[in-house]
């Protein structure tokens, strides 16, 4: 039986055969034991040696081959966490200011959302909205449900979460975007009081958040959503 | 796709990267006086603006990441394509892997044109060659990147 | 047993940190292999060997993109033109790949880069123009910055607060490339190939002149100042003007100009005259001209041509001068009221102008005379200097002989009052026959005039004689003697009354006797009687009358007086009434006495 490819699916390991429990490798977070790795980076197989836990890599690419990321689930919740505190800032700091017409006015991220829609800009309305605001809350909401679901449900709707994770890992760099835009556009309107903008504090924060949300996803193992807790 | 196509495409994606970061995305023009602005040049703006982790964020997502991209890539096709086998292959191909992930020029193209409506909104902008080219440059790494060079590992032994 | 090859994952990634990847990484060939099978009667494959360096389609997608790059590298180096330095004071407005350079407000190129220079004194902006304005960069072109200006001339450049400063230029004629240029500070006033046409003023006072002050030609302006330079070695002064076409056909060699800064007003021996141009030139200076009165109708002057710039339209208009014959007078008496430049009148013609005069000390008389001296002009007298001088009158001691025969028949010169108001004196010359001829001396190139003392110097020592004469009076004692002599008469009156009526009646007794002698002497003696009688009658009459004319109350002598004085009383209550009105309001002086005050209606009138 070869299982339908989804992330965390090992190429071999633990779990290619018969999902009755029977552990050819070690549980999550040993190194060490028999069983064979799939390398991240080339993806060959090869048998990882039994002994001490020093890291072990790739005879082909010179990877490092882990059985689990390390750390995955702590560091997923700190970079998590991070940016959702970020968040705050990001949302309520104006990202840009801009000068028209010798007024200055600050613009946040959700301001900015409700001028396009207010000027009639639906779809950009809601493309901005979908890439800074929904894009973020999403990854941040759902790498903690996934962080959270592998000491607290196992085996909760596995492949609902592992398509989750292929989402966030797809739509991640879409954040990016408003951060694009007000780099473009204090660049291009430079024309004194009459028109012109400049990146206001909470763009760093914004940036910041994309940038951790990133670094969550990829910290996050996706094979821990296939693994079976220990005392199962 | 054989190594020929794929040298191809990854030629054209260095010419379309070398005219979406050389040329102007966006000409604007208020009251008699032009802007036009490349986006390496928005950069260096954001970083004499004291931006720096944004300029920083955004030269290596949206400059580096591709640079590396088109880069390692030819650096490993033009051997192949002659025949040899490139040196650092192992080397490259884990570079090339981290890279990818941060390659992020159609967001840039999809920035690019919402500036330019905002923009619209307030002085006369027009779409410059260095839009096109951006789109361009995203559709061809996408196929460049569904190509892959996996089947180069075969090589590395 | 695990199948070590698993199945390539499809289209999700298979890799999980490379999303997007979706060639499935082959397996090596390392591996067990499949279980063998037995073979059936398989056909082979034809195998057919792939032609050498077969090039595929996918190729043209570079070619398609190398071609639109060097297209578009090609169309940037066809629009790119020269790259040329500009030196400025200051780099203020202006900022790399921003700042444009507009020629009659086409751009024709950008400012590159600003930089300072080595010495760090200036800014060098580096711009690079379009090809199609190549021509642009030759010799004679200027360049400046247009900014907002506020000047005399007017406000200038405001437009730009709202795009952006640009570089002006004015485009030379010339053929020599050049591509370092020294940019001006300040815009030029005239730019090539304006209509129009510049000439020259001399001047000896810039007055309230400034870049821009306008040009007036009947009141109307017609072009504008553009320049003055000071020239340090003579300290002459050239202001350079521009009229703008087509009025510069106006300027003729006959043409005067003249200062019309602000309000001309003079009081001088002549009275009062007040004169303006425009209340521009009032506010900004200003220069007119006309053609000069009695001239022929002359051509335009060419471009550059000099003229001189007189302080007012009197002097511009009056007739030429010629060149002035030095003279001195020497006068006595307090020279209070003359000033310099107060004219010399003969006979009504304004013939020269007084240019200073000091104090003397004459050792022999104890006296302080006063020295006056002045220019002549005899060119002034018109006609008369051709009919007086001769049959050359333009010989060079020709005007000394002129002057020589005018004094030979009585001709000298008097200080007199132009103007009782202000007390002005000027220096009149007219023939006093009965004086000896005087020979004119000739002292350092100036001619010493002869002079009569003036008539209210003499007028006033003789009232002065006699005030003092008066005071000398005693005119104490003499009303003291008078009171004394009335208070004696009085009583010698009161005594005499009853011996005077007592005298009378017998005067009266003897005259009637006398008559009766009279009678008696005889006809002869009543004839004489007679005459006597008559005459006495006539003079009674003649008493009579002058008592009428002088003493009574009604005469006309006296009402004279009366109404004189009358009207001296009212001349003297209206200056009075003016005095108080100018303090009141100066400026009634030139518009007017300000409007009665309205009455409030009181209501139905019957």
């Amino acid at each position: 039986m070869s299982p339908t490819a989804l992330p965390g699916q090992p190429e071999a390991g633990p779990h290619s055969g018969p999902p009755s429990g029977q552990h050819a490798g070690p549980a999550a977070g040993q190194d060490s034991g028999t069983g064979w790795i799939g390398c991240k980076c080339c993806g060959l197989v090869s048998a990882a040696v039994p002994g001490p836990s020093a890291p072990q890599h790739c005879p082909r690419c010179n990877h490092t081959l882990h059985w689990r990321k390390p750390m995955s689930v702590q560091r997923t919740w700190a970079c998590v966490l991070a940016a959702a505190v970020l968040y705050v800032p990001a949302n309520l700091l104006p990202i840009m200011h801009t000068t028209q017409a010798f007024r200055s006015s600050p613009h946040t991220l959700l301001g900015g959302i409700a001028e396009l829609w207010h000027d009639g800009a639906w779809a950009l309305a809601a493309i901005v909205f979908i890439a800074s605001i929904a894009v973020p809350l999403m990854k941040i909401g759902a790498l903690a449900l996934l962080a959270w679901s592998v000491h607290y449900a196992p085996q909760w709707r596995r492949l609902e979460r592992a398509r989750v994770y292929a989402l966030v890992e797809a739509v991640g760099h879409w954040s990016m975007l408003d951060v694009y835009v007000v780099v473009l556009l204090a660049a291009m309107l430079r024309f004194g009081s009459v028109a012109s903008a400049q990146a206001g504090p909470g763009l760093l924060a914004f940036a910041a958040v994309v940038v951790l949300t990133m670094v969550a996803a990829n910290s996050f193992d996706a094979r821990l959503i296939w693994q079976d807790p220990e005392n199962q | 796709m054989d190594v020929q196509s794929l040298l191809a495409l990854t030629l054209a994606a260095l010419l379309v990267f070398l005219i979406a970061h050389g040329s102007p995305v966006v000409t604007i023009r208020l009251g008699g006086s032009e802007a036009r602005t490349t986006f390496p040049m928005a950069i260096l703006a954001a970083w004499d603006a004291g931006e720096y982790g944004v300029a920083l964020l955004s030269g290596v997502s949206a400059v580096l990441a591709p640079a590396l991209f088109i880069g390692i890539r030819l650096y490993l096709l033009l051997p192949l394509a002659l025949g040899r086998v490139p040196v650092g292959l192992a080397v490259c191909l884990r570079l090339l892997h981290h890279v990818s992930r941060w390659n992020t020029v159609e967001v840039l193209t999809v920035a690019a044109l919402l500036s330019l409506v905002r923009i619209a909104a307030l002085a006369q902008a027009t779409a410059g060659p260095g839009l096109a080219a951006l789109a361009a440059l995203a559709l061809l790494l996408a196929a460049l990147e569904s190509a892959g060079l996996h089947h180069l590992w075969w090589r590395v032994r | 047993m695990t199948d070590p090859q698993a199945t390539p994952p499809t289209a999700a990634p298979a890799a999980p940190d490379a999303p997007g990847t979706a060639v499935p990484p082959a397996m090596p060939p390392a591996a067990v292999p499949p279980p063998a099978l037995p073979e059936p009667d398989l056909p082979t494959p034809i195998i057919i060997r792939n032609r050498r360096t077969r090039l595929s389609l996918v190729w043209l997608v570079p070619l398609l993109a190398l071609a639109i790059g060097a297209s578009l590298m090609v169309r940037g180096l066809l629009q790119a033109g020269p790259s040329i330095e500009i030196e400025f004071r200051t780099a203020e407005g202006l900022e790399a790949g921003k700042t444009e350079v507009r020629f009659k407000e086409v751009v024709i190129g950008r400012v590159q880069s600003v930089q300072l220079t080595d010495n760090r004194q200036r800014v060098v902006a580096v711009v690079k123009l379009d090809r199609a304005a190549a021509g642009v960069a030759v010799q004679d072109t200027q360049f400046w910055v247009v900014r907002p200006r506020i000047g005399v001339g007017g406000v200038s450049g405001i437009s730009t607060l709202l795009s952006g400063v640009y570089i002006g230029v004015d485009a030379g004629q010339s053929s020599d490339i050049r591509t370092v240029f020294k940019g001006l500070e300040v815009p030029p006033y005239v730019l090539r190939g304006e209509p129009g046409a510049v000439f020259i003023l001399r001047a000896n006072d810039l007055g309230s002149l400034d870049v821009g002050s306008p040009i007036y030609h009947h009141r109307s302006p017609v072009g504008r100042v553009v320049g003055y330079t000071l020239d340090p070695a003579s300290g002459e002064l050239s202001v350079k003007i521009f009229i703008d076409a087509p009025y510069q056909q106006l300027v003729t060699a006959q043409s005067r100009f003249w200062n019309a800064s602000g309000i001309d007003l003079s009081i001088d021996a002549n009275g009062l005259t007040l004169n303006t141009q425009t209340a521009a030139s009032v506010l900004a200076g200003g220069v007119a001209f006309e053609q000069a009165p009695d001239s022929p109708r002359a051509t335009p002057a060419p471009a550059n041509t000099a003229f001189a710039l007189f302080s007012d339209r009197r002097t511009a208009l009056a007739p030429p001068r010629g060149e002035p014959v030095p003279v001195r007078m020497v006068f006595d008496g307090s020279l209070r009221g003359l000033t310099v430049g107060a004219p010399i009148d003969f006979l009504g013609v304004e013939i020269g102008n007084v240019r200073s005069f000091s104090l003397q000390y004459d050792t022999d008389r104890r006296s302080f005379p006063v020295q006056v001296l002045a220019d002549l002009y005899p060119l002034r007298l018109g006609a008369v200097r051709g009919a007086l001088a001769g049959k050359q009158p333009d010989a060079p001691g020709a005007d000394l002989a002129l002057l020589q025969r005018l004094a030979d028949r009585g001709l000298r010169a008097q200080l007199r009052t132009g103007n009782l108001l202000t007390g002005q004196l000027y220096v009149a010359m007219d023939f006093y026959p009965g004086l000896p001829a005087a020979r004119l001396q000739q002292r350092d190139g100036t001619l010493t005039l002869p002079t009569v003392p003036g008539t209210l110097s003499e007028l006033q020592s003789q009232v002065a004689q006699i005030v003092q004469k008066l005071s000398k009076l005693p005119f104490d004692e003499i009303a003291r003697g008078l009171a004394d002599t009335l208070r004696q008469a009085e009583t010698t009156m009161k005594d005499l009354t009853p011996e005077a009526r007592q005298m009378l009646a017998e005067a009266q007794r003897t005259l009637s006797s006398a008559q009766t002698l009279m009678g008696q002497l005889g006809p002869g003696a009543q004839g004489s009687l007679a005459e006597l009688r008559q005459t006495l009658a006539a003079a009674r009459g003649a008493v009579e009358r002058l008592d009428r004319n002088l003493l009574d109350d009604n005469a006309p002598l006296q009402r004279n007086l009366d109404l004189t004085l009358g009207e001296l009383q009212r001349a003297a209550q209206s200056i009075r009434l003016l005095g108080d009105l100018l303090q009141r309001h100066p400026e009634s002086l030139l518009r007017g006495k300000p409007a009665d005050p309205v009455l409030p209606d009181t209501g139905a009138r019957p």
